[in-house]
């Protein structure tokens, strides 16, 4: 393994245990630190930096939660040994309430008698979806701060640790090639099937000995086609362009985020329109069905984007960036 | 947390806490002038003080943290580089610092030597 990738990976590791505030300074530091111990080693042993080398540099510097640590020695509320767990658990809960509203809304929506608007009933369940998530957060809090101090995982010992064995540091900004040419195939078949071939949407059932068609979508649905091919034709711009240049940037994700927002407006003004979706009745739970489950889809996809936006790590930005950030 | 560094009862946990407080004083003692991490860390060793990279570098985050020092990034000799120095609050620390060092010196050796 190269050097560079090996200090990378340590460089992170020590990262994954400093608070956010001052990560990236810290591991900008220990970079040129790690860099310029290496460089030293490999002039004064008369040969190029290895592996080899490079691990024992790095064994020198200590098991990178023993050094975050001592980057972070005051005693926090969960302190590092619990805080990854912690802020997992904490995103797994509000992950799972967000979907939670989200579905909890869309049905006091759809079953209101229409005594209260639909901005009131989303203002009241979102003041209380505030209220439960605070209150969650409050009790987690609580019982890592009960583990943290009763039950303390006894600090890092210096056992012997294999930097080899550091897991690699991912590029959160990579491309899902996968992900972008099926979000590209999806959107052109979704084009293709509302222009050309409208007849797949029909339901079928069999009478008298024959087949039957009846369309699955009322007229009210189709006046909403244009939004919905904005839609596609946006994601399709997008995730080509994205392709196309290898990865994302703040920019596209800000983009993805603004057009998942917009997905779910269109799925909301659908799921709100008062004029029968379906053709048939007996077709309108399913198209609903259908469109809260896109709703749920969507607004994952959004607070996932949103996540990568606020959360991404980035390599350790270089000093001279750091100062212009700071002066800046 | 402090209690398991010595839990062993071995000398070297007791070195480890014996040394805990020298090392600021030595860290700032060096830092009149501007240092890097790595320069500093050979400075000490050239004067007879070996410190572990582990324990430096966030002890010199700590101390500017505290407001002893100042930092500034820098490109040297083609490598960006966090430079330290003492600052004015910190060089009133130092002298104080210095000040009860030799007073500490100074009795444990006449308890050392009144033990021989």
């Amino acid at each position: 393994m190269q050097p560079s990738e090996l200090i990378n990976r340590y460089v992170n590791a020590v990262g994954e245990n400093l608070p956010k505030k001052s990560r990236a300074d810290i591991q900008a530091e220990l970079n040129s630190l790690l860099t310029e111990t290496l460089d030293a080693r490999a002039e004064s042993e008369g040969r190029p930096a290895d592996q080899a080398m490079t691990v024992a540099v790095l064994r020198e510097f200590g098991d990178p939660a023993v050094v975050a640590q001592r980057y972070v020695p005051s005693r926090p509320l969960i302190g590092p040994a619990y805080f990854p767990i912690f802020s997992i658990v904490v995103k797994i809960v509000a992950g799972v309430m967000s979907v939670l509203w989200v579905v909890g809304t869309v049905i006091l929506i759809a079953n209101s008698d229409g005594s209260e608007t639909v901005a009131e009933i989303i203002w009241q369940s979102g003041v209380r979806f505030v209220g439960q998530l605070l209150a969650n957060f409050g009790l987690l809090v609580i019982i890592f701060v009960v583990i943290e101090h009763f039950w303390s995982k006894p600090p890092p010992t210096g056992e012997p640790w294999d930097p080899v064995k550091l897991p690699a540091v991912e590029n959160p900004n990579r491309i899902d090639r996968t992900d972008a040419i099926f979000t590209i195939i999806g959107n052109l078949i979704v084009l293709a099937i509302f222009n050309f071939g409208p007849n797949l949407l029909n339901g079928f059932f069999l009478q008298d000995g024959a087949w039957q068609t009846i369309p699955l979508f009322g007229p009210a649905f189709y006046t909403y086609l244009p939004w919905i091919y904005l839609s596609c034709l946006f994601e399709i711009a997008l995730y080509g362009y994205v392709l196309f240049r290898g990865s994302w940037t703040r920019v596209t994700r800000v983009l993805e985020i603004g057009s998942g927002l917009y997905a779910a407006f269109v799925v909301v003004a659908l799921l709100v329109e008062p004029q029968p979706l379906a053709a048939i009745p007996v077709f309108e739970p399913l198209v609903k069905g259908g469109l809260i489950i896109v709703l749920v889809v969507v607004l994952i996809d959004v607070g996932l984007n949103i996540y990568r936006l606020v959360t991404k790590r980035w390599s350790p930005p270089s000093a001279p960036e750091l100062e212009l950030v700071s002066n800046g | 947390m402090v209690k398991a560094t010595n839990q062993n009862g071995s000398a070297e946990a007791f070195d480890l806490e014996l040394r805990r407080g020298a090392l600021v004083v030595a860290v700032l003692s060096q830092l009149h002038t501007e240092q890097y991490g790595y320069s500093l860390k050979k400075a000490l060793g050239e004067r007879g003080l070996d410190i572990e990279e582990g324990t430096l570098y966030p002890l010199l985050r700590r101390l500017e943290t505290q407001g002893l020092l100042d930092s500034s990034w820098r490109i040297e000799e083609g490598r960006p580089r966090r430079y330290y120095k003492l600052n004015a609050h910190g060089s009133k620390v130092l002298e104080q610092l210095t000040e009860n060092w030799q007073s500490l010196v100074r009795a444990m050796d006449r308890l050392l030597k009144g033990k021989e």
